[in-house]
């Protein structure tokens, strides 16, 4: 009985039924596993394959639903709260390795697949795909490229759309279509599937993606250097980005965070920073670029330079990598603020982060002009309730815009129910300040030519796209 | 032409800058590529706002447009099909901005591709893509064609290169996709609007990543008694996990029209050259060099030498990026495709081209990005001989399949423009293309911005457009031998 009402309540439901028969859940236990910002979806749809994604968009913009495109849910709270959501489309059953050409780097996956498997697959074959994206336990390659979650192997392999040769997307009015080729170089056509990145599911559903991957290299070395002043570290970050040494990642991070990484512990010191610099490449190049970062961080003044060597770098890295990406320690309890800036500028956003919030943790990609402040929600509380709503954003909005930053919140946790202010509500932090005036009218022409009943998780991307 | 538009036009651009007589756009008809087309007029924009302007102008009038820059593109994007102008970027030339410090370039469009090296070799930096066209290319034909490059192997085509970009739309609106700083918000259109091919506005500024010169390079040359072995050995390279700067083939025939021109050293009586650039810090090269020779000579290279000095180095890859002006030495016309394949299927796929070549009467040389398995088969013709031409495109449009068939693209580098629109329904679907469409339509709803390209018109691929009743084309006649590409 009680099966029924909830079907009633749901105009769309006999649609997406048909399309997905037992695969889509209306119960409320179902639904409140998929909140979304903080709102509880009206349904869950649980396609198998590519086909039935495609039928249930279809079925979904022919009944005027919308639909929040979900992989593992690790940034399901990143963008401002909906309004409703009638359907969460969990893509985890489109999950599998469908071709790895190995001998020609290129691998094709479901959009569904844990990144954990991907990784597996790869390292079998002594590759990986170079994004060092966060969330490396849970997330999906899917989701993964719709938030253009990646790390700071950017710095040597390049953005995360360039790691993606093509895909296989769901439509919003139920087609599947293929960008790209699986090769590693096509320009036949758009490249839509580069769109995907940074895309979070409103522009259609990856269902299949291929990715360009690289051989890993033979050694990787750390080097740790623990500099006083995040200016001095971010001015050898630079100098080393643009030398020969060629490095793969470089990351800054505080005191704070270090002490989240085991195998950093030993290197923290209260107010210190440590620049992280990742070296890979043959025994005699990786020999040379410890050496000569070795001299120039003792040249800038470090307090102190060490070396992971190969043996504990690739774990030691794995924990790294969630820093260098912006993953929260723990998303409840964490709001993720992102900057980024031209690499010049890095240390007055830090400056101006460490300013802003005092107990927020720092970390970033000081080559590329990247900084992340973890944010401890119970920090943000008495600030939100001296300041009153959002007094303590405004000023610096304006400052950001002078300075040519732009601003994201990378993750924010629902509003627990014992903070009152609706500050600390994502959907009331700065969507985003860019420096330019961004291309709105172009993010709607793209997001109303391709979903142009608003399908897909509407509104919520800056711009209100 | 309009008299009004001219008038509006030498108003927006000055009149030594709108050009209009036959004599002053004849050149403007033609690209490296095999289409031809007159334009109905040229202007030369002096900035973005012009540029605007004359966008505005060209849709109160009705009238398409075709951005240009140095015409040196072999597919047709920057002829004006359909009674169009042609917007040219030569006059937008600056580099505005070389910032060291942040390794980025600020620079106009009509910008050659080699100037932004030079301007950043100073501060030890570089702008990788290197077209074999460098010396003559522009940055905003390469923007428009994602150009690929004999280094972009190791460090990724055009679009890896590109922070941002300046366009003007086909409304004639002024907006920056992306910016200096990475991960600007909302819908990443920097990487869409490269490789598309000028339908989706024009380029005025970009912000191009610049990249540390590397401290060593040594060049080998693998010298094979069968192509077999050479793309075996190719296969083998990218297997092994060995990633080179480049690493580049060519036949004997393409050989010889290169020693013909040239003089490069390089061994005519070789089945297969492959050329292979190992870079990086000195320490560790060696490794590295001697990694690739060997798979090289388990492979059943005859030989492998190792350029020891910046001169002979220089020596071979003149040989390499002079291939195709020299097969003037050997054919009076060419024509090359551009199709890609899975480097594992290279030794299959070469065998291919050789059969297209020998079902048509034609010779084939193959000089290419062997590494990126980008193949650049030149189908050798006379266009004076009754038929040639036909079985010339003909051949190209099986290569075409015979790349898709083995899991690859129609497209590697040169772009679809014209000459290979038709054949785009061999890798999509129409669905697939229905998407695109869409997509073009949200910046180009009109199709007045490089009108009638990528997109399939009914024709067979490779079937000769001059054999069309209706087309864009007034003329279709071949390449034109000796161009710097």
């Amino acid at each position: 009985m009680k099966r029924s009402k909830v079907l009633r309540s749901i105009p769309f439901d006999l649609s997406l039924r048909d399309a997905l028969g037992e695969r889509l859940r209306v119960l409320p236990d179902d639904c409140a596993r998929y909140p979304v910002s903080g709102v509880t979806p009206k349904s869950v749809a649980l396609p198998r394959d590519a086909k039935e994604t495609a039928l249930a968009l279809g079925a979904a913009t022919a009944e005027g639903a919308t639909v929040v495109v979900r992989g593992a849910g690790t940034k399901s709270h990143r963008l401002p709260s909906p309004r409703a959501v009638d359907v969460v489309l969990d893509t985890r059953a489109l999950d599998g390795i469908i071709e790895h050409a190995s001998e020609d780097l290129v691998i094709t996956v479901g959009g569904g697949t844990p990144l954990a498997k991907l990784e597996a697959a790869l390292r079998a074959h002594g590759q990986f795909w170079p994004c060092d994206a966060p969330f490396a336990a849970t997330a999906t390659v899917g989701g993964t490229i719709a938030s253009n979650a990646h790390g700071a192997l950017r710095l040597r392999y390049g953005a995360l759309r360039e790691q993606i040769l093509g895909a296989q997307i769901a439509t919003a009015d139920g087609a599947l279509v293929r960008t790209g080729a699986r090769v590693v170089k096509s320009v036949a056509g758009y490249d839509a599937h580069k769109l995907m990145a940074g895309s979070f599911g409103t522009l259609g559903v990856i269902v299949e993606a291929t990715l360009k991957v690289a051989p890993l290299p033979e050694v990787e070395n750390v080097v740790i250097a623990r500099f006083r002043s995040p200016v001095t570290a971010c001015a050898v970050a630079r100098a080393v980005a643009a030398s020969v040494l060629f490095p793969l990642a470089i990351v800054l991070i505080d005191d704070a965070c270090a002490k989240r990484v085991g195998a950093l512990l030993a290197h923290a010191s209260t107010g210190s920073w440590l620049l992280l610099i990742r070296c890979g490449g043959n025994r005699g190049s990786v020999a040379r670029q410890v050496a000569d970062l070795r001299n120039a961080c003792d040249a800038a003044g470090a307090d102190a330079v060490s070396v992971l060597d190969h043996a504990v770098t690739p774990r030691a890295w794995s924990d790294i990598r969630e820093l260098a990406g912006g993953a929260p320690y723990d998303s409840e309890r964490y709001v993720v603020q992102k900057t980024t800036s031209l690499p010049t500028d890095a240390p007055a956003v830090i400056a101006d982060a460490r300013n802003r919030w005092p107990a927020a943790e720092l970390s970033a990609q000081p080559g590329s002009g990247i900084v992340y402040a973890h944010i401890p929600l119970a920090a943000l509380e008495p600030m939100a309730r001296a300041n009153g709503e959002p007094a303590h954003i405004e000023p610096l909005r304006r400052s950001y815009q002078r300075a040519g930053w732009s601003e994201v919140v990378l993750s924010a946790p629902p509003a627990p129910a014992s903070v009152s202010s609706s500050l600390l509500h994502p959907s009331t932090l700065p969507a985003y300040v860019a420096a330019r005036e961004a291309p709105t009218r172009l993010f709607r022409a793209v997001k109303a030519a391709l979903d142009p009943a608003g399908t897909l998780d509407p509104g919520r991307l800056p711009g209100g796209v | 032409m309009d008299g009004r538009l001219s008038a509006a036009l030498e108003t927006i651009v000055g009149r030594r800058h709108a050009l209009t007589t036959p004599d002053e756009i004849r050149a403007y008809a033609y690209d490296g590529g095999v289409d031809r087309a007159q334009p109905l007029a040229v202007v030369l924009p002096g900035s973005s706002e012009e540029v605007a302007a004359v966008v505005r102008a060209c849709r109160e009038r009705d009238i398409r447009f075709v951005p240009r820059g140095a015409g040196t593109g072999l597919s047709g994007g920057a002829i004006a099909a359909k009674d169009a102008i042609v917007i040219s970027t030569a006059r937008l030339c600056r580099i505005l901005e070389i910032d060291a410090a942040n390794r980025i370039a600020l620079v106009e469009p009509g910008v050659v591709n080699a100037d932004v090296s030079a301007a950043a070799r100073p501060h030890g930096l570089r702008y990788v893509p290197d077209p074999s066209s460098m010396a003559a290319c522009t940055i905003g034909g390469n923007i428009a064609e994602n150009s690929g490059g004999l280094h972009c192997l190791a460090y990724g085509v055009t679009s890896a290169h590109v922070l941002g970009i300046k366009i003007v739309t086909p409304d004639g609106d002024i907006e920056w996709l992306g910016g200096k700083t990475p991960d600007t918000p909302g819908y990443d259109l920097v990487g869409v609007f490269i490789g598309s091919e000028g339908t989706l506005g024009i380029a005025t500024q970009a912000v191009l990543a610049l990249s540390p010169i590397p401290e060593t390079v040594q060049t080998l040359l693998g010298v094979f008694d069968s192509i077999d072995k050479a793309t075996a050995a190719v296969s083998a390279i990218i297997a092994r996990g060995v990633v080179p700067g480049a690493l580049e083939m060519m036949d004997a025939l393409a050989t010889s029209a290169v020693e013909a021109d040239v003089g490069a050293g390089l061994p005519t009586d070789a089945a297969a050259l492959l050329l292979i650039d190992v870079e990086g810090l000195h320490d560790g090269l060696d490794q590295t060099v001697e990694a690739v020779a060997s798979i090289c000579e388990e492979h059943g290279a005859r030989e492998v030498r190792i350029a020891h000095d910046p001169a002979q180095r220089e020596l071979l890859w003149k040989g390499r990026k002079s291939a195709f002006g020299a097969m003037g030495r050997i054919s009076p016309d060419y024509y090359v495709q551009d199709g890609v394949i899975p480097r594992s299927q290279l030794p299959a796929m070469l065998r291919d081209v050789a059969a297209a070549g020998t079902k048509h009467g034609l010779r084939i040389a193959n000089v290419f990005h062997a590494g990126d398995g980008n193949l650049h088969p030149l189908i050798l013709f006379d266009k004076e001989k009754e038929g040639e031409l036909d079985r010339a495109l003909a051949a190209g449009a099986d290569i075409l399949q015979a790349c898709v068939s083995r899991g690859g693209s129609i497209s590697g580098e040169h772009g679809i423009g014209l000459e290979k629109r038709d054949c785009m329904p061999l890798q999509f679907t129409p669905d697939d293309l229905a998407f695109m469409e869409r997509l073009k339509a949200a910046f180009n709803p009109e199709d007045r911005c490089n009108p009638g390209k990528i997109f399939p018109t009914g024709r067979r691929c490779g079937e000769s457009a001059r054999t069309a009743k209706s087309g864009a084309l007034d003329e279709r006649t071949t390449a034109l031998a000796g161009e710097p590409f």
